[in-house]
């Protein structure tokens, strides 16, 4: 048995799950579950997680947090995710999957985050934000700001409907690359503030990068963050960070020569009595390079 | 009680941001050239005029700041604590069997700036503290920049630590929350979600890192409790609370909670571009109370503010606790003999916030 047989073991055993293994099953943990186990190909336990998610769709297409929780529905992106990657990857797909992704697509495309107009000094507006506050995007909140994650989950699940010429999808792509940092990579989503450049982190970059893979011209625009995430992935990666990593890094052909042994690693660490599923799930899609 | 102007929120002009979030500058300074407008207008700000349901008792009474200098992270933290909490009226016997919850401030943490995070020796320090005095003992924490808390755990030297004295850590972005009433109503929030094992909390003990804040004067122990509340409701960054104004909201929490003491990392402590990115202010400061709004109160003078003109100081006063110098018994140091102005960002707000 290697790590990746008993992180896929861990995940059949609770396809619908929470942020650690005994907590109340939740839609974020749910979706990575479902698409770790496509991927995996194991479909039967990936289909049980789609039909949890289908049961906690809203009549407007919007998922919550969880089955208590029905807002803030930043969630329901990885569900459509994972609805179209199922309808895609099993055969035959239960039509409700498709008719989730549907009404889910189109509440998507109905949501968007805040901009903010504080001025006409769109000069000052930018020094003090440092991004164009007018780029749509998606928040975590509704009513609330775009950021980066966000925009990059919607963004990959619009694609995974077949949405990537959408002008929203198009305007998201814009907002990420707004949102990169001057010497590369991404942090939640302000590059500058009061005219002072930020940090990024391991896995807002992971992120944005896994949603632009695909995307035109891409490699001259981002290589700095590529170059950025290649520099600062390491065996001190924390799992989910190394996660997004490393999917990130494959899908730009990046694939570190250590990978596999920090993929080893972080499995060993997430594998544990109350681990956390979300991280199993996405070091499963780091190795079979599942996440699109 | 005395007679208080009613406190309007509109009263205060504060750059709350809602489109960007804590952060800070490698080097250099701000050049001051932002249109005012855009400044102000970034602030979400409530209007509701508000009165003082909250706290006229806490108000009645003088509360006590107990200040230790010369602190060192290698030094005997635990008796500093137990000196403090002892000379602020904590009564030891109390805590036995009860829940105790240590919320230290790891907003974004990064090894090599240790000025960001409560350092791991005086978490260590407080749990030895109240386990010795038969409480059960968590961490907790809800970073609010990066959703790998894991992450911020390793950065901030907190996974070694607390793995070396078995302390469980919770974190409190994916935990399971409840709702309770915002019971401070400054903000037009109606309700707050808090982790559930926040409000079993017996006692939850403040234990933030004294630092500058760009946009809301400075980040105490009443600040650090926005780092309760879950990312999974309120974002990473908590752009809600954002939207809702940033001193309503940290008096709305901190109204909102379960009892809460500090305990002030004030040792290597942040100044300038403050919280994020400011640069260290070495100050040997270990500060404690039983009530959040006298300790930063103290601590805003410490630091060369007013702290009648922190807006969220200003807005806490009569409903967490007491502002004025009269009614802060001094315990340990005198304030005055550990001051030591710290710098800011030459921004109009900020400014304003000096005496």
């Amino acid at each position: 048995m290697t790590w990746l047989d008993d992180a896929v073991q861990c995940l059949q055993a609770i396809p619908v799950c929470g942020y650690r293994r005994k907590a109340q099953p939740a839609v974020e943990p749910t979706s990575l579950a479902a698409l770790a186990l496509l991927a995996a190909e194991r479909g039967d336990q990936a289909a049980s997680a789609l039909d949890w998610l289908s049961d906690r769709q809203a009549a407007n297409g919007s998922l919550g947090i969880n089955a208590d929780t029905p807002r803030p529905c930043w969630p329901t992106g990885w569900a459509l995710l994972a609805w179209n990657n199922g309808v895609k990857t099993l055969a035959p797909a239960n039509p409700r999957w498709s008719d989730a992704a549907h009404r889910a697509t189109d509440w998507m495309l109905s949501v968007s985050g805040q901009p903010v107009h504080t001025s006409s000094d769109m000069e000052g507006q930018r020094r003090i934000f440092g991004h164009d506050t007018t780029l749509q995007g998606w928040p975590w909140v509704e009513g609330t700001h775009s950021w980066v994650e966000p925009t990059a989950i919607n963004l990959l699940a619009l694609r995974s409907a077949g949405k990537a010429a959408h002008p929203r999808c198009r305007e998201a792509v814009r907002l990420l690359l707004d949102r990169q940092l001057p010497d590369g990579g991404w942090n939640f989503g302000n590059t500058t503030v009061l005219d002072h450049v930020l940090r990024p982190n391991t896995q807002s970059t992971g992120v944005a990068l896994a949603a632009l893979a695909d995307q035109p011209d891409i490699e001259r625009k981002a290589q700095r963050s590529i170059d950025w995430l290649a520099r600062n992935v390491s065996a001190r990666t924390t799992p989910a960070s190394l996660g997004y990593a490393l999917i990130a890094l494959g899908r730009f052909g990046h694939w570190p020569s250590k990978a596999d042994q920090w993929l080893r690693s972080a499995g060993e660490h997430v594998l544990v009595p109350d681990g956390s599923p979300c991280c199993a799930a996405l070091l499963i899609l780091a190795a079979k390079r599942g996440l699109r | 009680m005395p007679n208080r102007p009613e406190y309007n929120c509109k009263n205060y002009e504060h750059p709350a941001t809602v489109a960007a979030d804590v952060s800070g500058c490698r080097k250099g300074t701000c050049h001051g050239k932002i249109n005012r407008r855009t400044l102000l207008g970034v602030g979400a700000i409530g209007a509701a005029a508000i009165g003082y349901p909250l706290a006229r008792r806490l108000l009645s009474v003088s509360s006590p700041v107990f200040l230790a200098r010369n602190q060192r992270y290698d030094g005997a933290l635990t008796e500093t604590i137990a000196a403090g909490l002892s000379a602020v009226g904590f009564d030891s016997r109390w805590v036995r069997g009860r829940r105790v919850l240590l919320k230290p401030n790891l907003v974004e943490p990064l090894a090599s700036a240790p000025q960001i995070s409560t350092h791991p020796a005086v978490v260590v320090a407080a749990a030895e503290l109240f386990r010795r005095w038969g409480a059960e003992v968590t961490v907790g924490e809800a970073p609010a920049n990066i959703r790998d808390t894991e992450m911020a755990l390793v950065e901030s030297g907190m996974t070694d630590a607390l793995r070396g004295e078995k302390l469980p850590f919770l974190d409190l972005n994916y935990d399971e929350f409840r709702r309770v009433p915002n019971a401070g109503r400054c903000s037009a929030l109606r309700e707050f979600s808090f982790p559930s094992a926040v409000l079993d909390a017996d006692l939850i003990v403040s234990m933030p890192k004294l630092k500058t804040h760009h946009w809301i004067g400075l980040t105490a122990s009443m600040k650090n409790m926005y780092g309760v509340l879950p990312g999974l409701v309120y974002g990473w960054p908590k752009n809600v609370l954002h939207y809702a104004g940033i001193p309503e909201t940290v008096v709305d929490i901190n109204a909102s909670l379960p009892p809460r003491i500090a305990i002030v990392d004030g040792i290597l402590c942040m100044e300038g571009d403050g919280p994020i990115l400011g640069t260290p202010k070495p100050l040997g400061l270990l500060a404690v109370g039983m009530n959040l709004a006298a300790v930063d109160a103290t601590l805003a003078r410490i630091a060369g503010f007013d702290p009648h003109r922190v807006p969220y100081l200003a807005m806490a006063d009569g409903r967490i606790g007491p502002l004025a110098e009269r009614s802060i018994i001094q315990r340990g140091e005198r304030w005055a003999d550990v001051a030591s102005s710290f710098s800011i960002v030459d921004l109009p707000h900020l400014q304003a916030m000096r005496p």
